[in-house]
């Protein structure tokens, strides 16, 4: 549900943050909202790609499924 | 040295479990499609980092905030997210008020113990309570 707490692991998520050469310092609740965020955008990037998945008939999610997703969807423009 | 995409990326099963989580039963998904999903995943990391970096220097911080984050989604169109992300925020910041009271109270019990030589040593508090520090500090990042 929306309240549970993220499963990606903080300390991965806080690597990526780390690698951004302009940032100093995250708090450690901003490293717990960008982990439940990228769960959250995970979830909706499958649900969005799993669409193409089904117009094919397949009960597989393809890399090409993923493709025609962040290609017709706005959000996923950084993606490309 | 500045590290690519694909060197920092996010677990495997993790990743798997919460694309399988979302999907109807009995929907699989292909290797590349999981590997394309979890790349994804990691340029979101750092896109909304940057996005969020933003933020705080606008408000003349060097410090990364939750609310920085949430400006970030909205930002990046991702609105929908704020919702579930604040009712999330606020669970865990109650945790971890109560993880510090709880060492607020094991540190009281320690100091009294430690008066009483026969005791034995409880490794285990003393870990969980460094650990906690750990996560408590913010990170310095050295770049």
């Amino acid at each position: 549900g929306p309240a549970r707490l993220a499963r990606l692991p903080l300390a991965r998520v806080k690597a990526l943050v780390k690698a951004d050469p302009d940032v100093s310092l995250a708090s450690q609740e901003a490293v717990f909202v960008l982990a439940r965020a990228t769960e959250l955008f995970v979830e909706t990037i499958a649900k969005d790609a799993y669409v193409y998945a089904q117009q094919g008939k397949r009960k597989t999610l393809q890399r090409k499924d993923l493709d025609n997703a962040i290609e017709a969807i706005d959000e996923f423009a950084f993606l490309e | 040295m500045a590290e690519r995409p694909e060197d920092l990326n996010l677990p495997n099963a993790v990743i798997t479990r919460i694309i399988k989580e979302a999907l109807p039963d009995g929907v699989n998904i292909s290797k590349e499609a999981r590997s394309a999903i979890s790349r994804a995943a990691s340029v979101f990391v750092l896109y909304a980092t940057s996005c969020a970096n933003n933020f705080a220097m606008k408000g003349k911080r060097k410090t990364l905030n939750a609310s920085d984050v949430l400006s970030a989604m909205e930002e990046m169109e991702f609105q929908r997210f704020l919702g579930p992300l604040k009712e999330s925020l606020e669970v865990y910041r109650r945790e971890q008020k109560g993880k510090k009271e709880a060492r607020k109270d094991k540190d009281k019990k320690t100091d009294s113990e430690e008066q009483d030589k026969s005791r034995e040593e409880e490794n285990d508090d003393d870990d969980e309570r460094m650990e906690e520090e750990e996560q408590n500090d913010e990170e310095e990042v050295d770049n």
